[in-house]
């Protein structure tokens, strides 16, 4: 019932949010500077951005 | 800061809000439809600050300066994270906007109701809304009174602030419903994401820059750039606070009602890119406001003075401090009146109509202009009593709505869901995380927000498996989706092509 666009962009967002978890409670749990955890979620944030461009793209084409 | 300062601002703020308001009255207002939902033809632009002025709360500058000051980068990570359940939007999104079109539909609970094909259904969404979010807004105005009372050392008494802030509120959804709250928050919005950012700017430079300010971090409080870092973030608090909040785009009515309002998926896609954009930047602006506190002020007692010591420290010139403080002022409000609308639209659409039959468009924006006030004076008097049970019930209020995500997810991806699924699992769930939150219980290490999900989940799919569900409806409402979503990506693979 998810097209084929919503498929391939929701996995892939939804990889990006288990990274979010995963991650900072694992690899980056002891790394105390900015290009930990910090680092790691605002790139996150930004693939995020971009997969919803990515996702929403051809909404525009309808009235 | 200085009290003529801040009633001056406050005044300057006011005049202009007024007057964007009184300007947004175009259209027709005398329909549910034009009254609740601005006709369904809000621009993306102004939908998006609207969604963001309603979404970030006087929490987000406050609150998550607090959190950060008290838990470091965990902080940071708990808003990144409901910042990508609003992805929720892009699948949701337009299948909303496709069904409220058809349907006609003015609240999500009217939504579930006809789709589930129970009124029952929408009475019992519509007030498990009420009793969460109206103890929301009334911590909102309770927020208001303090941070007014506090940075002018008590010169405006906790009461002026919150009469004010709830007149306000009032004033804006009442002068052109849903038009002069979208107006008035884009005013709000952008006056916060550009002062807030000049904040950020002077503070970094004062702490000698990026660099500057990230060694005094890692050099005094590391511990604050990890998780679980000093442990107020271990993981299982983590998953708790970020599970309600992830789905937040869809459980709370007064930003899943924003879905049925733009003009078209052109409009309704700029909402949430520039949503996105603008919740990015607002996030980093909050947790360097709480580290850059944890620089300055590292021993305060309440963390929620974060943004006040901040903002009337030596690095932000006056004026703009008070402006920032107005604007979170201005947030706060910009979050309850859009509540408050909401809520009036889920009573008189909802209840009121249910309950008496052929209650005409009229009378029911009648009703729901009446109910405006009476919520508002409501969360007036809950701020002012300030009873446990509010704080409880305002705390709760992401994990108590997020009992309607099975049934919102199913109304649109499982025909087999049924009204008494849906009727049982909201009340049961609702109740469930009512009682977890007001005697602080905690089964097996887990928050109230996972057992409500859990809950209300295993009670919609195990119930409805066993009941009748409205299949020619859930054929009808799944089909149409179906086939417009098909059409979208027939458009959509020809643009490709030319």
């Amino acid at each position: 019932m998810l097209n084929e666009r919503e498929k391939k962009w929701g996995i892939i967002i939804a990889i990006i949010i288990f990274l979010g978890y995963l991650l900072p409670y694992t690899l980056l749990r002891e790394v105390t500077a900015w290009y930990g955890s910090f680092l790691l979620w605002a790139i996150l944030g930004i693939i995020i951005i971009w997969a919803n461009i990515k996702l929403t793209q051809g909404w525009g084409e309808e009235e | 800061m200085s009290t003529t300062l801040v009633w001056g601002t406050i005044t300057v703020y006011v005049l202009i809000a007024l007057v964007i308001a009184v300007l947004s009255r175009n259209g027709k207002q005398n329909s549910m439809t034009g009254y609740f939902l601005g006709d369904r033809k809000l621009n993306g632009f102004v939908s998006a600050l609207s969604y963001s002025a309603t979404t970030y709360s006087a929490f987000m500058l406050v609150g998550l300066a607090g959190l950060t000051y008290n838990g470091g980068v965990g902080a940071f990570g708990f808003e990144i994270i409901y910042f990508m359940g609003v992805s929720l939007v892009a699948i949701f999104g337009p299948r909303f906007w496709l069904v409220g079109k058809k349907y006609g539909y003015v609240t999500p609970s009217e939504m579930l109701g006809d789709r589930y094909k129970n009124k029952w259904v929408a009475v019992a969404i519509a007030v498990s809304s009420c009793i969460f979010l109206i103890p929301y807004s009334a911590v909102q105005l309770t927020g208001i009174g303090y941070l007014l009372q506090g940075v002018t050392n008590d010169a405006i008494p906790f009461t002026t602030g919150v009469v004010l802030a709830t007149v306000l509120a009032l004033v804006f959804s009442y002068i052109a419903g849903i038009r002069s709250v979208a107006w008035t928050d884009s005013l709000q919005s952008l006056l916060m994401i550009i002062t807030s950012t000049i904040v950020v700017i002077l503070i970094i430079n004062g702490l000698g820059g990026l660099s500057g300010f990230f060694n005094s971090l890692e050099t005094n409080n590391p511990s604050s750039l990890a998780v679980p870092g000093n442990g107020f973030f271990n993981f299982w608090t983590f998953l708790g606070l970020t599970i309600p909040w992830f789905f937040f785009s869809i459980s709370n009515p007064q930003v899943s009602q924003r879905l049925f309002m733009p003009a078209s998926l052109k409009s309704l896609r700029h909402m949430l890119l520039g949503f996105l954009i603008f919740g990015f930047i607002y996030t980093f602006v909050s947790v360097i406001w709480g580290f850059s506190a944890s620089i300055m002020f590292p021993n305060l007692e309440n963390a929620d003075l974060a943004t006040p010591m901040l903002l009337s420290s030596d690095l932000v010139p006056p004026v703009l401090g008070v402006l920032v403080m107005v604007g979170i002022m201005a947030a706060a409000i910009s979050t309850i009146d859009s509540i408050l609308l909401t809520l009036s639209s889920l009573f008189s659409r909802d209840v009121y109509q249910n309950v008496k039959k052929g209650a005409t468009d009229k009378k029911q924006l009648l009703v729901g202009k009446l109910v405006i006030p009476v919520i508002a004076i409501l969360a007036y008097l809950f701020a002012q009593l300030q009873l446990d049970l509010i704080a409880v019930l305002s705390v709760s209020s992401s994990a108590g709505l997020i009992v309607s995500v099975p049934a919102i997810i199913g109304a649109f991806f499982w025909k087999k869901g049924s009204a008494v699924g849906v009727l049982s699992s909201v009340i049961i769930s609702s109740l469930l995380v009512i009682t977890l939150e007001l005697f602080s219980l905690k089964p097996l290490n887990l928050a109230s927000g996972i057992w409500g999900l859990g809950v209300s989940t295993i009670l919609y799919v195990g119930i409805s498996l066993v009941t009748k569900a409205p299949t020619e409806k859930a054929n009808e409402f799944i089909g149409y989706i179906k086939q417009e979503m098909k059409k979208k990506k027939r458009i959509d693979v020809k643009s490709k092509i030319s």
